[in-house]
């Protein structure tokens, strides 16, 4: 029986508030004027917009400052000649150069989202980041890196299956699990156990000897220097006994065996919704997700349409109950505040100050999520990145904090010095130069705003930025510090709002519990 | 372990420094009668633990100079025996470990050898983890060593600050049930910041003081906004009263964070553990340089530590415990090298520390499949530090029983 959580919501229940909790799950919530448009559609063709994405141009600027990777003969031709010193220097060189480019890889993916007409389709890339967690610190390869995120995008409601294998044959994830050097004498079981426990069905659906059969099924999954190779000498043909089955498997044939196994789409199904909509989802609500995943071979717009209509995802347990991202705060900070192009690199550090280091993430679990993005030092860090943005016309000192903000992590988990500040410590001295750095303009934003009384000014700064509302008290304190005395209901007539007040009370309202919602 | 900073806030930070060493001490005495005593802090000790990420490399920190397997295993990488400072008859430090041979001939530093776990983990994060969590190797804990330490024996305590970490993330090793500790930075950046056209510092309590549903995840928001309102709080008087105010000292890197838990302690901060990470360790090519440099500003940053910590009067109430998460294959690889490998040394330093070499030193001869055979758990050594330096029974916070070493 169908669950009522996945019945369609109403075409006459649509409205601005559910409008808005789609842009903000099934994109970034980037306003401009998507909320508009997509109030006055139905909820069908709302949902349609996002899901059937391909429907929308594609931006077109594929990144051209990738370093592609060196074949070994390459490699040794170039060095033939070459000193112990030389190629030290050289391989610092290159390394920096990596470096460089992995930062402005960063840049280019949130430029990216920022800019997009598919926002479904970036999303989804960052869950697939988050997913099938690679980390360049151990690929150490931008090209890598960036044809893994594009494998992402590719497939992004895509196949499953098809992901996954294109996942497990790309060389970025082949070294980031070390399945490269997985030989019949050696067998690598790291990327075998992650296939498993993280990336299909989860713990407790296979046992160690699943994953050791498997870790020799996969023998021979190999990268050359730029893509999948098989190298059949590597590969185990023995015999093999996996999740019950018996014979001489190869990796493909392992996948095969996986995606019949019900926790697949179990699996998928729980995590998808928990991404989208919210925790601990109803177990009936899962097995229904799954199913519609199963009967449609592992495609995954017939679910993710089903996710995006149904009611449960519309209730009140998902609306503004799910604490934005790193990504998704610096992305929609930047849009709520007007900015047509915001310092994409400096957002990319303020997203790793506050715990989401794009094509960095912690470890093969990626990130956790939810309230593991909160800290005392982290919610701090939330709060007062708007300060410097509202308060500050990017002064010298301001950038000096962004740059700041940027720094953290310079010492990833393992403990390797995981990026370099240089790229924002050159964005300050370009400001100090007085070049275009992208300066914030409060004019126009509060110029923008219509209001007539103190009262009016506050819902209209609560109606653009949250998601849920203020309580009276809480619209109290902020009325106050408009720094308006009298009646807050009397019109403010030819007295306007200093602007620093207004500064100073944009602030607040977006230094509460309530802003770090969607 | 580097990081930049610009040239001006370098020259602010470096007059800082020297304006530091005027602190005087009474100034310590005064922090300490004010700080109000939480319970099971009576006696004020203090562990400090420093993470070194990466995987160090023990056979070149604690070198077997008189064994011809380590010289056969590392013909180029191998520390030459005429350059070890030597601890024993057949064990060396490496030369670049000086600051550390200071405090091991003052009798303030000891040596454990060996140190591992069954059926080691060769991956970073995953053998991280298992430091950090203190599971078996086949076991996944949600809660850190830490963090049960906090849950089981701090109880009383609400304050977050119990516990301190430098740099930006929480270490796996706080999580726990009650969710004590924080970390920061910098203590001057570890606040929150009004706007700099009208003082609202008030109306942003206000705000997030607005009750919210228990359990929901506003109520969660606003909880952790009042812990950062409080901790941030006492963290920015006790470095006010150590003089640490300046915008440099509390940066991840391990000599600056080291100044920073000085300050915080000789402030008057109670903290029973703060947590310090220096990274860069993974030396897989051409280690001979970098891992010099490493060594150097580990053994200089203890002894300065230490240094401090005895100028400010604080010393008898600090032990500092280094670990990483493995040492390196024995062998030196084709690139300059070495690969992920399992046991290797501790370090404990502290004027209560029994100094000298502890545990076994695992055999050259007898190796793993390449690898050295651990001869000490980390849990005992976690024992130890529990039950002989914070006084408190090791098994439920290890959640096993362990012998606890004797280390101090």
């Amino acid at each position: 029986m169908a669950s009522p959580l996945l019945e369609p919501i109403r075409a006459s229940d649509w409205d601005r508030r559910k409008a808005r909790h789609l842009l903000n799950r099934a994109g970034f919530g980037l306003t401009h004027d998507r909320l508009d448009r997509i109030t006055a559609m139905s909820p069908a063709a709302a949902v349609d917009y996002f899901v059937d994405f391909e429907a929308q141009p594609e931006p077109g600027d594929a990144p051209d400052f990738l370093i592609p990777p060196l074949s070994r003969e390459e490699l040794r031709r170039r060095y033939a000649n070459a000193t112990e010193e030389e190629r030290r220097k050289a391989r610092n060189e290159y390394q920096q150069q990596e470096r460089v480019a992995i930062q402005r890889l960063k840049a280019w993916w949130l430029h990216r989202m920022f800019t997009t007409e598919r926002p479904l389709q970036e999303k989804l890339a960052l869950f697939w980041h988050g997913h099938f967690a690679t980390s360049a610190q151990k690929v150490k390869s931008s090209w890598h890196t960036h044809q893994l995120n594009d494998v992402f995008r590719r497939n992004a409601a895509g196949n499953f299956k098809r992901l996954t294998f294109a996942v497990g044959q790309s060389p970025s994830m082949l070294r980031y699990l070390d399945n490269v050097q997985s030989t019949k004498k050696h067998p690598n079981e790291n990327w075998a156990r992650e296939l498993m426990e993280l990336f299909t069905m989860g713990k407790g659906n296979y046992t160690e000897d699943d994953i050791k059969n498997s870790a020799r099924a996969f023998t021979g999954w190999s990268a050359d220097h730029e893509k999948f190779v098989y190298r059949e000498d590597y590969h185990d043909i023995g015999e093999k006994v996996f999740l019950g089955r018996r014979g001489d498997f190869d990796g493909w044939d392992i996948v095969d065996i996986i995606f019949e196994q019900p926790a697949t789409s179990q699996f998928m199904a729980k995590k998808l919704w928990t991404y989208f909509a919210y925790e601990n989802p109803e177990p009936e609500l899962v097995d229904e997700l799954a199913n519609t995943l199963r009967q449609n071979n592992f495609e995954l717009r017939p679910m993710l349409r089903q996710m995006f209509m149904a009611q449960a995802f519309y209730s009140d347990k998902a609306v503004a109950q799910q604490i934005k991202s790193p990504v998704q705060t610096v992305l929609q900070l930047a849009s709520d505040l007007d900015y047509d192009s915001p310092p994409f690199s400096a957002m990319a550090q303020a997203a790793q100050r506050l715990g989401q280091d794009i094509f960095f993430p912690p470890n093969v679990k990626g990130w956790d999520g939810g309230r593991a993005w909160i800290n005392a030092n982290t919610l701090l860090v939330r709060y007062n990145l708007p300060g410097f943005l509202v308060t500050a016309k990017l002064k010298k000192e301001d950038l000096e904090m962004m740059a700041y903000l940027g720094q953290a992590g310079l010492m990833s988990q393992n403990g390797e010095p995981s990026t370099a500040p240089q790229s924002m410590m050159s964005m300050t001295s370009e400001a100090d130069a007085g070049s275009a750095q992208p300066q914030w303009n409060a004019q126009t934003f509060f110029a923008s705003m219509k209001y007539a009384t103190p009262n009016d000014c506050v819902s209209q700064l609560e109606n653009r930025f949250l998601s849920t509302p203020l309580s009276a008290d809480q619209r109290a304190v902020l009325i106050r510090s408009l720094g308006v005395d009298g009646d807050p209901a009397a019109p403010l007539g030819d007295k306007p709002i200093p602007q620093r007040f207004l500064f100073a009370t944009l602030h607040l309202l977006l230094s509460t519990a309530e802003y770090q919602l969607c | 372990m580097s990081f930049s900073i610009t040239r001006r806030s370098f020259l602010k930070s470096a007059a800082l420094f020297s304006s530091m060493g005027l602190a005087p001490a009474f100034l310590t005495r005064t922090a300490e009668g004010q700080a109000p005593a939480i319970e099971g802090f009576n006696d004020g000790r203090v562990l400090v633990v420093l993470q070194l990420g990466g995987g160090n490399d023990g056979l070149n920190t604690v070198v077997p100079y008189t064994n011809d397997d380590y010289y056969r295993a590392r013909p180029q990488l191998g520390i030459k025996k005429d350059q070890a400072l030597r601890l024993t008859d057949d064990l060396g430090l490496n030369m670049n470990l000086e600051g550390f041979k200071s405090l091991y001939d003052d009798g303030k530093a000891a040596v454990i050898q060996g140190v591992g776990y069954p059926n080691p983990d060769r991956s970073h994060f995953r053998s991280m983890e298992i430091w950090h969590t203190a599971s078996d190797s086949d076991r996944y804990l949600g809660t850190g060593w830490i963090g049960r330490y906090f849950d089981n024996c701090c109880s009383g305590s609400a304050r977050p600050q119990v516990g301190v970490a430098l740099g930006s993330e929480r270490p796996q090793a706080f999580d726990g049930d009650k969710g004590l500790g924080v970390a920061f930075d910098n203590p001057e950046n570890f606040g929150w910041r009004p706007g700099k056209f009208t003082d609202t510092s008030e109306n942003f309590a206000q705000l997030n003081r607005h009750p919210a549903p228990a359990g929901s995840t506003l109520d969660f928001l606003r909880h952790t906004t009042s812990n950062a309102i409080m901790s941030s709080a006492e963290v920015k008087e006790a470095a006010d009263r150590a003089g640490l105010d300046n915008q440099a000292v509390g940066r991840k890197n391990g000599e600056a964070a080291f100044r920073t838990v000085a300050g915080l302690i000789r402030g008057g901060l109670q903290t029973r553990i703060y947590y310090v990470a220096a990274g860069g360790f993974d030396t897989h090519a051409n280690q001979l340089g970098t891992h010099d440099n490493l060594l150097k500003r580990v053994g200089d940053g203890l002894r300065s530590f230490q240094q401090q910590l005895e100028e400010d009067g604080t010393a008898d109430r600090v032990l500092t415990m280094v670990f990483s998460e493995f040492g390196r294959r024995v062998e030196q690889n084709a690139s300059g090298g070495t690969d992920h490998g399992t046991a290797a040394p501790m370090f404990l330093v502290g004027n209560a520390v029994k100094a000298g070499v502890h545990g076994a030193t695992p055999s050259l001869a007898d190796l793993d499949d390449g690898d050295l055979k651990h001869t000490v758990d980390f849990r005992n050594v976690y024992a130890g530090v529990l039950k002989h330096w914070l006084g408190v029974d090791p098994q439920p916070v290890l959640g096993q029983p362990f012998d606890a070493m004797q280390v101090v």
